[in-house]
């Protein structure tokens, strides 16, 4: 028998903990590379436009994620020198030389972390894929949807794997360097007790929180408008107070409790095993409750997305509308009324009217590395033009404006359009005839489908300006109600879709804001237009991806059609924060299983010594649940409480105001909080079973 | 054998440095069985991590044979950890995951000399100490005693110069401190081995050629035995209480 012998079987009766260092090595890496195959697949970069907001959000939700996952694992390779702490002392103690302990360890650790890494990224690959097509099977299938693979996820595994390696090294090199024999032998009995807390630890987190919170959100902003610069990544530090407020809540709430008085005595054991582990308890927590608000954050998307697409869809004042170029070959009236009869359905008030395109004086917003200016143009960019008469022919409303005076479009809801209200517009200019119009916008209406795209203008100054512009600097808006059954009108919509679009010609397909004023200008200034840059992305071709329904220029607004592909229009972006809530969501519950189950480990004792003492089974249960359910509960309180708020305040800044929709969206978030916690809450429930069977309880 | 002197060791915690041994001197000879006693506190078992090699130490000079301890490596302290000296533990310290009788050869099979004689050896000192029929079984298995003998016969195993025991009655109810402190004097007497031990039983240490009585890092006074056990025991504990009469 050889030393080696004697490691060996060690380690085979030590199989738990073993397996348990394998299980997190295993999933952390396993959770990290199916979120990179997500992130990273073509299906994904496609879809998510570079720099949106969307494919940040998904970063931001990914850096938490790899955040919580290498805690996790850091977390659980403590547990294993800890339990290797009194095994390694004797060892020493007995006369075995560290640099024989160190090349036993460093083997076995080389083994058992690349093994487990290996098959997390390996099965990683899989586990995206499958899940992704359980999302297709049983939620939405789109051809946008098909998952296509991209390696460039094995390179994040990789950096990740590499990282918790390294950790782990580094970790055993620390353990086997020290030298007081003794202190190894007794880690694995030494509690980790937190120092002391104030009690206003409490109050002062939860004002932090707030102030982190708002800064976080609000001083970029600031720095932005008021200062002229642009922070870029360092603009997340204003967030910190937020973090290190989350720290005292929790440390506070595992030290002190929040009960004071005859509640601290009916939790004494609870609170002070808890105290007494409090170090990692307390981190755990953290962590547990970053990749809660991840989930929560990316829980949030799908409804008030989906919500605001729904309401959105109903508050159209038409059925539908399309609008074209008078150069381009559209469906006559004709044509529309026959493919209806085809389909069994009634066109209602069928009108269209003439706009045109003419230039609207502002400032242009200007980068100039981090810091950005104004800079005033007289021509700036293209914006549609009705006249009174033309507006009133399309919607029957009827404005009475002066000379010089526009009216401008807000959303149906109220709230200012996306690009800005138009009112700061002045001066209006035809570009081809050098005509120009000094105007003021004195009213606004409220057109969801018509904001940010167009004015109205008296039918005088319409004349006047239409005058010499050719067919390419003319549109034609087309609106109409339909009446027939919902399966009817959708295939009637779908058909005139595709009519619609085959007869565009290809120099129509562009990105929603492109027209030809605003591109002469930056050709001239720049000698480039960046918006053409997606044109690529809203050709005829990719007429069904999300950026094409989301993002083309004359893409038509069919209520039966937008309803119908509403959630297939969305399906990528709803599947991806769908598939990122389920990764942090499992990162959470096996943090907590794992923690719940080592708290059970670390007090087996002390529940012995409590029986011995008459404690009763039912005093013993409250005293486990005391503890697994603050485990469970204050992260999910604390991240739901977060990211709930900064929801409101995300859609309350959008535009100052919350409009219905959002109100609604807000509310189906705190039907998904609800939802959630109840599965945290079955969780919870599994967790305490198994801790109570561990404990004999 | 074991020459201790002027051995200084001290503590730092955050804002505070604790002196705990303050210039110990004594010598422990080839074939004595020694104790230490005093109060909570006194330094006992950093005397004995000191000896160890377990923890380092601030000044003075332990001398092993003709070994100073501090100036050997890492590479000779574990060479003398394992062939030179036995420990025996106040919770044993036995591997959970072997049997008692892999508990005993482990010193050897770290030393590397698995020979034939390794299995007769722990053998011998399994029924030396009464626990031959337990060989096969784990540490779970076997009651508080036979987990300590184990422990002393896992000590014995590479003949070391010296055995160092930290409160090896401790964690053992009285019939089985007895067959522990039956099994050191198998040990010195059979054996002709030399044991160290650490305590704060005096009778366990009644049954010592000599206490070591330790009181605020120094020593307070140096017990003989010269007469019968019962009789040293009543000199330890009238020393006892007049140290503790001078206290304060």
């Amino acid at each position: 028998m050889t030393f080696q012998d004697v490691y060996r079987t060690l380690r085979r009766k030590n199989r738990a903990q073993y397996g348990l260092l394998v299980f997190c090595d295993f999933v952390s890496v396993l959770l990290i590379t199916s979120y990179a195959a997500i992130i990273r697949s073509p299906t994904m970069l496609n879809v998510l436009p570079e720099g949106g907001d969307s494919r940040k959000q998904l970063y931001m939700i990914f850096t938490l994620a790899v955040i919580g996952c290498a805690a996790f694992t850091l977390y659980a390779a403590g547990l294993f020198f800890r339990f290797k702490s009194r095994e390694m002392g004797t060892f020493m103690a007995l006369g075995v030389s560290k640099p024989l302990l160190r090349r036993v360890l460093y083997r076995e650790l080389a083994v058992i972390s690349l093994i487990s890494c290996a098959a997390g990224a390996v099965c990683g690959v899989p586990l995206a894929m499958g899940i992704w097509q359980l999302f297709r099977i049983f939620l939405v299938d789109t051809e946008e949807m098909v998952f296509h693979f991209g390696a460039g996820c094995f390179g994040i595994a990789a950096v990740f794997s590499a990282f918790i390696i390294l950790a782990l090294f580094l970790m055993a090199a620390r353990f086997i360097r020290r030298t007081n024999i003794i202190d190894i032998i007794s880690e694995q009995r030494k509690s980790e007790p937190v120092r002391d807390v104030p009690r206003w630890f409490g109050w002062v987190g939860i004002l932090l929180c707030i102030i982190g919170g708002l800064a976080g959100y609000f001083v970029p902003i600031f720095i932005i408008l008021q200062l002229h610069y642009y922070p870029g990544g360092w603009e997340n530090i204003f967030y910190l107070p937020l973090l290190a407020g989350i720290y005292m809540i929790l440390l506070h709430t595992v030290v002190n409790g929040w009960r004071g008085g005859t509640g601290y005595y009916k939790n004494i054991i609870t609170h002070s095993m808890m105290k007494f582990q409090g170090r990692q308890t307390v981190r755990n927590m953290l962590v547990m409750t970053l990749l809660l608000a991840g989930a929560y954050f990316a829980s949030f998307y799908t409804p008030v997305t989906a919500l605001g697409n729904v309401m959105g869809t109903n508050a159209l004042h038409f059925d539908n509308l399309f609008h074209y170029r008078m150069d381009q070959d559209a469906p006559s009236q004709a044509e529309i009324r026959a493919i209806a009869g085809e389909e069994a359905v009634e066109i209602l008030g069928y009108q269209e009217a003439e706009c045109i395109l003419l230039a609207v004086d502002g400032n242009e917003h200007v980068e100039d590395g981090n810091s950005w200016y104004e800079e005033y143009h007289e021509i700036l960019d293209g914006q549609l033009f009705f006249s009174e008469s033309a507006f009133a022919q399309l919607t029957g409303e009827h404005l009475n404006l002066n000379q010089g005076e526009l009216c401008t479009f807000m959303n149906t809801d109220g709230a200012e359009p996306i690009y800005g209200s138009g009112y700061g517009t002045s001066i209006v200019t035809n570009t081809i005839t050098g005509e120009r119009l000094e105007a003021k916008v004195t009213c606004d209406l409220r057109y969801t489908e018509f904001a940010s795209d167009a004015f109205i203008m008296n039918d005088a100054d319409y004349a006047r300006l239409a005058a010499g512009l050719p067919d390419d600097y003319r549109e034609t808006y087309v609106v109409f109600n339909t009446s027939g059954e919902d399966t009817a009108c959708y295939r009637f919509d779908k058909r005139l879709f595709h009519t619609f679009l085959d007869r565009m010609g290809p120099e129509t397909f562009h990105e929603a804001s492109w027209n030809q004023i605003g591109r002469d200008r930056c050709i001239m200034q720049y000698g480039e237009y960046l918006i053409e840059k997606y044109d690529e992305q809203v050709s005829s071709e990719r007429r069904d991806s999300s950026m094409f329904r989301v993002n083309a220029k004359y893409m038509p607004s069919f209520r039966a059609f937008n309803r119908a592909e509403a959630v297939s229009t969305m399906a990528v972006f709803i599947t991806v924060f769908l598939y990122v809530a389920v990764v942090c969501y499992i990162a959470v519950v096996l943090i907590g299983y794992t923690r719940c189950r080592s708290i059970a480990l670390n007090n087996r004792q002390v529940y012995e010594d409590l029986r011995k003492l008459g404690a009763n089974r039912s005093y013993l249960f409250r005293s486990v649940r005391g503890q697994v359910s603050k485990v469970y509960l204050i992260p999910a309180i604390i991240a739901g409480a977060v990211m709930y708020t900064f929801m409101a305040i995300i859609l309350l800044a959008n535009d100052g105001m919350l409009t219905f929709s959002e109100i609604v969206g807000l509310a189906a978030c705190g039907g998904v909080l609800a939802l959630l916690s109840l599965i945290l809450w079955i969780c919870y429930r599994q967790t305490l079973k198994a801790v109570c069977e561990t404990l004999n309880i | 054998m074991l020459t201790v002197n002027e051995l200084h060791k001290s503590y730092q915690t955050a804002k505070n440095t604790y002196e705990v041994l303050k210039g110990v001197s004594f010598t422990v000879e080839d074939g004595e069985f020694v104790a230490v006693m005093g109060p909570s506190g006194s330094g006992k078992t950093t005397l004995l991590n000191c000896i160890s090699c377990y923890i380092p130490f601030d000044g003075g000079q332990i001398t092993l044979g003709d070994q100073t301890l501090a100036q050997l490596d890492e590479a000779e302290l574990a060479r003398v950890r394992n062939q030179k000296l036995g420990f025996v533990f106040q919770d044993f310290m036995l591997l959970d995951g072997l049997t008692v009788q892999e508990n005993i050869i482990l010193p050897r099979i770290i030393a590397g000399r698995t020979s034939s004689d390794m299995h007769e050896s722990a053998g011998r000192l399994m029924q030396l100490f009464g626990i031959a029929h337990i060989a096969k079984k784990y540490p779970a298995e076997i009651s508080g005693g036979e987990k300590q003998r184990t422990a002393v016969a896992r000590a014995l195993i590479n003949n070391p110069y010296l055995i160092l025991a930290d409160e090896p009655t401790g964690n053992l109810d009285s019939k089985s401190s007895r067959a522990v402190i039956e099994a050191f004097q198998e040990a010195q007497k059979g054996l002709g081995a030399t044991i160290f031990m650490v305590t704060h039983d005096s009778f366990s240490a009644s049954f010592c050629d000599r206490v070591i009585i330790l009181r605020d890092g120094v020593v307070y006074r140096t017990l003989t035995k010269s007469g019968s056990r019962m009789d040293f025991q009543d000199a330890l504990l009238n020393v006892i209480r007049e140290m503790n009469g001078t206290e304060g």
